[in-house]
């Protein structure tokens, strides 16, 4: 029973990780002529 | 895709981005200003935002740039929304009137102005807008000449009001004093955001249903002498 609980708490915390990988912001240059620009990328695993 | 406030990209529009990627979708926040440019007070800001306001062919090009890095992304070119809050709302509402290849666009207590030398055309992409009741910055003639261009352009569009929520109202850093006219109201922000993603489920799921490359394949159950897969 116990070993079944923190197979759980392992797993839910796996699950938790994953999500925030999703959330993760990346840094994206691009160019106007000269200039450049600075978005924020955002990519969901499973769109 | 979601154009930032006048400050730039901020905590604001990096939190809507990655609630919206959680949800399952591409998000590109653009940067309009470019480097070097992020202004450092709001005197700053006001001047940046006021130019790209009065240059509105330079605004919309760069938006187009980042809806192009959207795709480049790996979004769907046919399945894009622009969202934008204050002067980000203003650039979803250029978006529209510039018919880029979105299907609708959403402003969150944006200025509602248009640019009155370019003449008002048809406006394909659906428009909502979410506008806090007692938002004194966006004036009463400016709110009724946006609703008859809209009605000019046979645009299909929302505006919803919501109450006690001034400017800003979605923006948790924008503190708590309505008085001041910019405040945070947790309220019309969760009614908003829930008001976009319905409208988002009328863009992007509804298509997906009335699509012909959409099918439901379903297994029946193995029993004998019934065909193992059927279409319905």
């Amino acid at each position: 029973m116990k070993g079944k609980i923190i197979s759980c708490f392992l797993l839910l915390s796996l699950c938790g990780a994953i999500s925030d990988t999703f959330a993760q912001l990346q840094p994206t240059t691009y160019n106007e002529e000269q200039q450049q620009l600075n978005g924020l990328l955002a990519v969901p695993k499973s769109p | 895709m979601i154009l930032p406030a006048w400050m730039g990209i901020d905590k604001h529009a990096s939190e809507s981005a990655e609630q919206l990627a959680k949800l399952g979708y591409y998000t590109f926040v653009a940067d309009i200003y470019g480097e070097g440019n992020v202004p450092k007070n709001t005197a700053e800001a006001g001047k940046q935002a006021g130019y790209y306001k009065s240059h509105v062919d330079e605004y919309r090009k760069r938006i187009q740039l980042a809806l192009d890095q959207l795709v480049k992304a790996g979004a769907n070119p046919d399945k894009i929304a622009v969202i934008g809050y204050c002067f980000g709302g203003t650039g979803a509402l250029e978006a529209a009137r510039a018919n880029m290849n979105v299907k609708g666009v959403v402003s969150f207590h944006g200025g509602l102005a248009r640019d009155t030398t370019k003449t008002t055309s048809s406006i394909l992409p659906k428009v909502l807008v979410c506008h806090g009741a007692d938002d004194f910055f966006i004036p009463q003639d400016e709110i009724i000449s946006f609703q008859q261009e809209m009605r000019t352009s046979k645009a299909d569009w929302q505006m919803n009001y919501y109450a006690n929520a001034v400017h800003s109202f979605t923006d948790p850093t924008a503190g708590n004093d309505p008085t001041k006219g910019v405040a945070y109201n947790e309220k019309a922000a969760k009614r908003s955001w829930k008001a976009m993603l319905d409208f988002f489920d009328e863009l992007f799921i509804n298509s997906l249903f009335t699509s012909n490359a959409f099918f439901i394949y379903y297994q029946p159950t193995t029993h004998q002498g019934q065909k193992p897969l059927e279409r319905i």
